[in-house]
């Protein structure tokens, strides 16, 4: 257990070394500031504007959208913020920066995982929790001592859902050959799905995301739970195995992918 | 002319060599068309018509939008940033071409092969779901030189985006408020006709409209045929007025790379 | 009575290098059937060091000098063989080894790009976990011979190629590993920065009874560093003695130099 809590200070040590040197780009982290609000403000203003023709989609409201909108981004940005690392795996084999990591008495995963960071995972998340404040404001959900707990829960379970997503992806780079892997930025953009209910979606999707790339259980079944929408069982419990069951996988890759970075060389 | 065709020729094969990023451009263009494809659905579900819009239309809509939105996918900014960062503009600037004419060249090889591969594929699945019978062919006449000045714009405004990457070391933010700028403008989520009063008379003034709107508006059936010829005239202007605006950017940005010496 | 501080036995590393043919029918043929070629990049070494030794492997690019010493600080996995470092096995005990070791890569750093020196240093403070009163001491130590001052608080990627070996050596030495590898250290370093390398890992030898093992092309290394050298030529140990000895195997060449081209031009007598 004492080790546990050693890699955890040693963490939080190396995504601070990580924040101060971003100080040394400060110009960029105001554009990425404003870039990611711009993106953020007409992203939400195509939702208000598809709303202002229709008052459902799915059975959805505008507000209720808002919910899985705010799980999406707040998961995004927590990724960018606690674990970007797992994005620049393709560059880390390429440039064999493991190597770095392998004689340090660290494992090597969490070395990765916190070699980056990106500051505007912070904006992501804090816009999330505005986004996500104002749909619940808007929403008529009836909230319980079980409901609140559940909406801390499955926001942090979802985040790392996404993580484990990203992480496999940018894994695939110990494999694949060449210096770029662009299957992490395929995943998030499939993403894009999740920003709307499932039941749009025809059966072979539904499928897919419910059981391959599992981006039900980022947005839609916390939310539709929260919000007392039907069909919601067994999703929104299926949450919290469906998380350990990716960390496992996620950590498999990365046994893998170190095995064959070791044997091969670079 | 020889040398034309062999920046083209260029371009193409970059666009080969590179064909895991147009593949993943192509697969995150595609899961957005989907993603909307489902929506409108089930909107259309509960609506037979929407401002003007039914289920059939809005289908041919998003198709339509998927293959403008495939060509110049790859946002030619960065490598604009990245040879100015490496002072490799220098040698592009020595070529007997002007650097828009070089850069426009390699673009539309690749630009070709995106556009072709998107057309076969759209065109299949068009065939698919609607059958042959609801196709006027000077509809798909008109679309295809309304998707070339479409190109054209998009073209121009990644040309004069580009510029901006001579005054800041952020070449990302620079592609990415493009693209946010264009997705929303140019329709190619939400046709501009739904959009809300008064931003619909701003936006359909914008050279935006060009990329996506008014191609799928014409072959869509939307745009009466006199509206068609009206639509091509506005693109047709908008690519002048860009392109003049264009040739200024260039100007004061390349007197800015003397002052970047080596 | 020094102990056994490395120990190979029968270390082996063989790569499968796949047989691709060219064009369109060669890539069907290499989906359905590949075929793979056999490399043995080091092919059945043995040595043993000491506690306290200085030893340089030589060799041509490709003799599989740097191979050894990726297997050596647990970096790669072996094919077939043993080796203990300190006790334990670089590979399978990763984490244990890497707190006994210290790693110079002559051509990358261990240190972080953005950030000063000195928090690199304060992170491995952490990160290996060196007693407060120690880490002082060698900081002090290693900032006074390698001259860090100058630059301890700019960040590394603002360094002059000199002075980021510098900092590297002193990175990899906080924690008083009793094992230091340095794999081409002084590649690229101007004579100046040399003698001080030299000098700072002698006096880290003598004091500390750390044990180098070095690879280098560079002649001034062996001189200078070391009294054992080990000579690689494509995976196998042609030379494994006392430098002096050498001399013995070449009797009419006058200088090591003349023994390297030799070497180098394929010419081995042993």
């Amino acid at each position: 257990m004492g080790r546990y809590r050693k890699y955890f200070k040693i963490y939080r040590k190396m995504q601070e070394m990580n924040i101060k040197s971003l100080m040394y780009y400060r110009a960029d982290f105001l554009m990425m500031t404003f870039f990611t609000l711009l993106s953020q403000v007409s992203n939400l203003a195509v939702i208000g504007i598809i709303y202002t023709n229709i008052p459902t989609v799915g059975g959805w409201s505008v507000w209720e959208i808002l919910l899985l909108y705010g799980y999406l981004l707040f998961s995004e940005g927590w990724v960018n913020f606690f674990f970007q690392g797992s994005w620049k795996i393709a560059q880390m084999v390429n440039k064999s920066e493991i190597d770095r990591f392998l004689v340090r008495p660290l494992p090597a995963g969490m070395q990765m995982v916190a070699s980056r960071i990106d500051f505007d995972g912070l904006n992501k998340m804090i816009i999330a929790l505005g986004i996500l404040s104002v749909g619940i404001k808007n929403c008529k959900i009836n909230w319980t001592i079980i409901k609140i707990l559940y909406f801390v829960a499955s926001l942090l379970t979802a985040s790392m859902i996404r993580f484990c997503m990203i992480w496999m992806a940018s894994c695939m780079s110990f494999w694949m050959q060449g210096p770029k892997n662009s299957l992490n930025y395929l995943v998030l953009s499939v993403g894009e799905m999740a920003k709307y209910p499932l039941i749009i979606y025809p059966g072979l999707l539904k499928g897919i995301f419910g059981y391959i790339i599992p981006y039900a259980y980022i947005s839609y079944y916390p939310a539709g739970f929260l919000l007392g929408k039907r069909d919601m069982l067994p999703g929104y419990l299926l949450l919290f195995p469906v998380c350990i069951g990716m960390l496992w996988l996620s950590a498999v890759c990365l046994k893998r992918g170190l095995g064959k970075y070791e044997s091969a060389g670079n | 002319m020889r040398k034309y065709l062999a920046l083209i020729k260029g371009g193409f094969l970059e666009g080969i060599a590179y064909k895991e990023n147009f593949l993943t451009g192509l697969l995150a263009n595609f899961v957005q068309v989907v993603v909307f494809y489902y929506v409108w659905k089930s909107i259309f579900l509960y609506h037979t018509e929407i401002n003007g819009y039914t289920w059939e239309i809005m289908k041919k809509y998003v198709i339509v939008s998927f293959l403008c939105n495939s060509t110049f996918s790859f946002g030619f900014e960065m490598q604009t940033a990245n040879s100015i960062i490496s002072g490799n503009i220098i040698t592009d600037l020595l070529k007997p071409l002007s650097y828009r004419s070089l850069t426009f060249f390699k673009a539309v090889g690749t630009a070709g092969m995106e556009f072709l591969i998107t057309f076969l594929w759209c065109g299949t699945f068009l065939v698919m779901c609607n059958g042959m019978q609801n196709i006027e062919v000077w509809r798909v006449l008109l679309l295809l030189f309304s998707i070339l000045l479409g190109m054209g714009i998009k073209f121009n405004i990644q040309y004069i985006f580009s510029m901006f990457c001579f005054y800041t070391d952020n070449a990302y933010g620079v592609v990415k408020g493009r693209e946010v700028l264009t997705n929303f403008c140019s329709g190619a989520l939400v046709p501009l006709a739904l959009f809300p009063g008064f931003l619909q008379k701003i936006v359909t003034v914008m050279p935006f409209s060009g990329i996506v709107y008014i191609p799928c508006s014409i072959f869509d059936g939307i745009f009466c045929w006199q509206k068609c010829w009206e639509a091509l005239l506005f693109q047709s202007v908008w690519n002048v007025i860009l392109f003049a605006f264009g040739s200024i950017l260039w100007k004061k940005a390349s007197s800015v790379i003397a002052l970047y010496g080596g | 009575m020094p102990m056994e501080s490395i120990a190979v036995k029968n270390l082996y590393k063989k790569y499968k290098i796949s047989q691709r043919q060219e064009g369109f029918a060669g890539m069907v043929k290499y989906l359905f059937h590949p075929q793979y070629k056999e490399k043995e990049a080091v092919k059945g070494i043995s040595f043993s060091i000491q506690q306290g030794e200085c030893v340089a492997f030589l060799g041509a690019n490709g003799a599989g000098k740097s191979t050894t010493i990726k297997m050596l600080t647990g970096i790669m996995k072996p094919t077939e063989g043993k080796i203990s470092v300190m006790g334990n096995d670089p590979f399978r005990e990763r984490l244990i080894n890497a707190g006994k070791i210290g790693v110079v890569f002559g051509q990358k750093t261990q240190l972080w790009w953005d950030i000063p020196v000195k928090d690199s240093f304060e992170l491995l403070h952490s990160i290996y976990e060196i007693p407060d009163n120690v880490y002082e001491e060698n900081l002090n130590l290693f900032k006074k011979i390698l001259e860090l001052e100058e630059f301890i608080d700019q960040p590394a990627r603002k360094l002059s190629l000199g002075q980021r070996v510098r900092a590297d050596i002193a990175a990899a030495l906080l924690h008083d590993p009793p094992v230091l590898f340095l794999d081409e250290p002084t590649i690229g370093l101007d004579v100046a920065v040399k003698q001080k390398v030299y000098q700072f890992l002698q006096y880290i030898n003598k004091e500390k009874k750390t044990t180098i093992l070095l690879t280098s092309h560079d002649l001034k290394d062996m001189e200078w560093l070391c009294r054992r050298l080990i000579i690689l030529e494509k995976g196998e140990i042609l030379f494994d003695d006392e430098i002096t000895k050498i001399f013995d195997n070449y009797p009419e060449a006058e200088t090591l130099e003349e023994i390297i081209i030799e070497l180098f031009n394929g010419n081995t007598k042993k």
